[in-house]
């Protein structure tokens, strides 16, 4: 099969469909801050990121740990990659904007961030969006701090390439 | 001994092309496009990877890790860069003829990469053949040309915010 249905629609489906409508949500009840070049480049450099990590230490010889019901790829981990990753991104990165942090107030805002990124994760292992095979949750903390770092680096970029092309940044 | 030396040699040819190339794709494309067609011809080959891979289990990946980790960089950055290759040629205004045989420079390149790294045993074909390689890109590198037309129409030419 070249996209796996779910074993059985249960919890773990539930659970995705629900965090990707909130998600989504939230993203379009906050006030429109960035040109649509950002949202775009939010969703396709998280959904790269995903897709990069995930292929990297989710597959062998690695292998630590699985997304949803099989261990190959499924419709309910394009939904996950697609709807929940990058409104995640799309929120840390606009209250950082908004915000205008610098400093230790952004390490803090980081690691805030990541604390709550990685209760929700701790919520999808619960749940059955995550199996671990070798991976542990403790692991997560540090990586969603460098994806979020990423994120507003990405947000630098993109600002510095437009101001330079002299479009609205 | 012989094929491998070729291969590697070859290999390193295409990756000096690369980093040769590089500020001259910055220049044609742009920054901000230059990494979102990387990005996007990322995704594209290493999704269709896990359907081809593991899904329909067409190819047996090497078990040795630096093996599978040779196949993921190409996956994940080689490839997608030689695919914005022939983007840069396609972006100054080539008439359809020329356009047609940039795809299938590109794609003939991406298939000897891919061959090279079957002669050196890192994938065995169970059910895939050498020519599908040849097919998926010559797909894939329109398609990406088309990202980059739409990415370019409606990310950038009506960007516009708040702010």
């Amino acid at each position: 099969m070249i996209l796996y249905p779910p074993h059985a629609f249960d919890r773990n489906e539930v659970f995705i469909i629900a965090v990707s409508i909130l998600s989504i949500a939230v993203m379009f009840t906050l006030k429109r801050r960035f040109p649509a070049i950002v949202i775009w480049y939010v969703f396709l450099f998280n959904y790269f990121l995903g897709v990069l990590v995930d292929f990297t230490i989710a597959t062998p010889p690695l292998d630590l740990y699985d997304a949803n019901d099989w261990p190959n790829y499924e419709w309910f981990d394009v939904i996950l990659y697609l709807f929940c990753y990058p409104p995640a991104a799309y929120v840390v990165i606009y209250l950082y904007d908004r915000w205008s942090l610098r400093g230790m107030k952004l390490l803090t805002y980081l690691v805030v961030c990541a604390l709550i990124t990685t209760g929700l994760e701790w919520i999808s292992d619960w749940v059955g969006v995550y199996h671990y095979k070798g991976w542990r949750l403790v692991y997560s903390f540090p990586v969603y701090i460098a994806a979020y770092w990423v994120n507003i680096g990405m947000l630098h970029f993109l600002r510095r390439q437009l101001k330079h092309e002299g479009r609205p940044h | 001994m012989f094929m491998l030396v070729i291969c590697l040699v070859l290999l390193l040819i295409v990756l000096v092309l690369v980093i040769l190339s590089w500020r001259a794709m910055i220049k044609r494309l742009g920054p901000v496009e230059l990494a979102a067609s990387i990005m996007f011809g990322s995704l594209m080959l290493q999704q269709l990877s896990y359907m081809l891979d593991y899904n329909l289990n067409l190819k047996d990946l090497s078990a040795e890790p630096w093996e599978m980790v040779a196949l993921r960089m190409n996956q994940a950055l080689l490839f997608p860069i030689m695919m914005t290759w022939c983007s840069t040629f396609t972006a100054v205004g080539v008439n359809w003829t020329n356009r047609v045989l940039i795809y299938l420079a590109g794609a003939a390149s991406i298939s000897l990469v891919m061959f090279f790294f079957k002669s050196m045993g890192f994938v065995h074909y169970t059910g895939w053949k050498g020519i599908y390689n040849f097919v998926q890109f010559i797909l894939f590198i329109p398609l990406n040309d088309l990202f980059l037309t739409f990415f370019r129409t409606y990310a950038l030419g009506r960007s516009g915010g708040a702010k």
